[in-house]
């Protein structure tokens, strides 16, 4: 089938569809010339047809594709240099087991040094977070201070000067001992991207013989 | 740094979620075994992949691939083994070529320098092995696929699924008559192939000639102490208290370069299929002494980790010794190990 043949009123048609102020020339034109007729009847249709949003396949919204589309995201911006840089900045959220050792007193398996007793501390949180009124404070003291009498005046000097001088020998032996235990030192990671200064390094020979 | 909780949450989701999606659409003929296998039909085993180097000699010439930024390069080597009873057999690794390399090429002279320096850690290291018959039990799943061919024998296809998702899973094609895996593939969690050793002939029988000299020294020792009195006993050596979670130390080794004569005392530990090294190197300069990160008033302990998702490689300096922690891309829990051991290294000096 041979193409038809543009004719110089088919060409200025075509270019000119659309345009404001050639419409009357390019229906004159359409009305005598088969081709240009056919050519606006599918412009027309292929603009309804445009104009329709499409519709995706329902593949594309189902739950496990979208959730594999964030994972993805989430993955690359992980392993990006900015993902890299979060993780290093923002606090680390408390692991659900951190706050269940802490109520049942345990330390936690980073800690290294002396564990606290449990009974004592299961006492310490006992302790009530209200202070007492002084009304109360002084109406303690006076009590106990009026149920002692004069009679324990000899005591009470005897079993003070018996702590203080417990408390002396205590704070020399303190001071004069020496520390057994260290600060922990603190370990600070910094990321690299080659090992290509390590003479030996057997997880790069066996996954790239060594290449540098 | 360690992962959050959360992250690592996620990663291990998304890795489960890969997994079982591949599980899933392989033949409905896959069935999971702890060791011993249901009715019909060959049965592999953890217990025969572990009995095989101490049973079947064997000759397999086979094509290791190497991956590498550069790209993917394939090395034809021929093993020959000589079964002795015991889990070390006699062995030679020889260097063939390097497949699209003429001889003697800069890369073909490369790679055979390789192998004359590390065939020792290629054939021990480098390839599938059940290094604890009990452990690996514990850690990891069996899962049969059926038969099929490869190079004209029958083998069984099986895929090895580790415990936990931080491991390397194994697809294997196995020999059935002898157990020895004639196909090897190594994934992580996200399906990525971070190894790949696949045999192109298979004899079995093995003849060994005289011995090659190798150029590094490796002696085998049998504990940590025996090591260090091997090496004289240098000052700064850090036996770690505890490997993490599942694995154990079942190697000691002590490299001898030949050029400068420094050894290197190089702990292997395992959860049964699966490797890390801790490497200790003494009388080496502390590489990171001229680095900002040093604060003026306080020296700052530093650990250098370089990750991708085959290799991590962790690298500290404590008292003239080098250390280096090196495994999985996907073994965060490295991180930890390698701090607990720097911990121990500066308390004990």
């Amino acid at each position: 089938m041979t193409s038809p043949r543009l004719t110089p009123e088919c060409r200025a048609m075509l270019r000119g569809a659309g345009r404001d102020g050639v419409d009357r020339a390019i229906r004159d034109h359409a009305d005598a010339c088969a081709f240009c007729r056919d050519w606006l009847q599918r412009r027309a249709g292929l603009t309804e047809l445009l104009a329709q949003p499409v519709k995706p396949p329902s593949e594309l919204t189902s739950a496990a594709m979208l959730d594999g589309i964030r994972e993805r995201i989430i993955e690359a911006g992980e392993e990006s240099s900015l993902g890299r840089v979060l993780e290093e900045v923002l606090p680390q959220p408390a692991a659900p087991q951190t706050a269940q050792r802490a109520a049942t007193g345990d330390a936690g398996d980073d800690w290294a040094g002396p564990a606290l007793d449990r009974e004592l501390a299961a006492q310490l949180r006992r302790v009530p977070g209200r202070a007492p009124d002084w009304s109360e404070v002084r109406e303690s003291v006076l009590g106990t201070a009026a149920r002692s009498g004069g009679g324990r005046r000899v005591s009470t000097r005897i079993v003070a000067g018996a702590g203080g001088v417990a408390a002396a020998v205590i704070l020399c032996a303190l001071l004069l001992s020496e520390p057994d235990r260290r600060d922990m030192p603190e370990i600070v990671f910094t990321d690299v991207s080659s090992v290509s200064g390590v003479d030996f390094s057997p997880m790069r020979v066996l996954r790239t013989g060594g290449i540098r | 740094m360690l992962s959050s909780p959360d992250v690592k949450f996620r990663k291990h989701r998304r890795g489960a979620v890969a997994v079982l999606a591949v599980l899933l659409v392989m033949p409905a003929v896959g069935r999971a075994q702890g060791d011993a296998g249901g009715g019909g039909g060959p049965v592999i085993s953890f217990a025969g992949l572990s009995q095989m180097l101490a049973s079947q000699d064997h000759t397999v010439v086979q094509l290791r691939r190497f991956f590498s930024p550069s790209g993917v390069t394939a090395v034809r080597e021929e093993a020959r083994v000589q079964a002795n009873g015991t889990a070390e057999p006699d062995y030679e690794l020889e260097f063939l070529g390097v497949e699209g390399e003429p001889n003697g090429s800069p890369l073909w002279q490369y790679w055979d320098q390789t192998y004359r320096d590390h065939g020792k850690l290629f054939f021990e290291h480098g390839l599938f092995r059940v290094r604890d018959l009990s452990k690996v039990h514990h850690n990891y799943v069996l899962h049969d696929f059926g038969t099929t061919l490869r190079i004209g024998r029958a083998v069984q296809r099986v895929v090895v699924f580790p415990n936990e998702l931080d491991k390397s899973i194994w697809l294997l094609e196995v020999d059935i008559a002898t157990n020895v895996p004639l196909y090897t593939a190594e994934y992580d969690a996200q399906m990525r192939l971070l190894s790949e050793v696949e045999a192109v002939s298979f004899l079995p029988g093995s003849h060994l000639g005289p011995p090659s000299g190798s150029a590094t020294t490796v002696t085998v020792l049998p504990t940590f102490d025996a090591a260090q009195t091997f090496m004289g006993a240098p000052a700064g050596l850090v036996e770690p208290l505890e490997a993490t979670a599942e694995y154990e130390l079942h190697k000691v080794e002590v490299r001898t370069d030949p050029l400068n004569n420094r050894q290197t005392l190089v702990l292997a530990f395992t959860d049964g299929v699966d490797e890390f090294f801790v490497i200790q190197g003494p009388g080496v300069p502390d590489s990171f002494a001229g680095l900002p990160v040093r604060q003026k008033t306080e020296p700052s302990h530093t650990i250098a980790r370089y990750r991708d998702p085959a290799m991590s490689v962790l690298l500290f300096w404590e008292n003239g010794v080098s250390f280096q922690v090196a495994g999985r891309g996907s073994l965060l829990r490295l991180d930890e190990f390698a701090q607990a051991i720097y911990i121990q290294a500066l308390l004990d000096n």
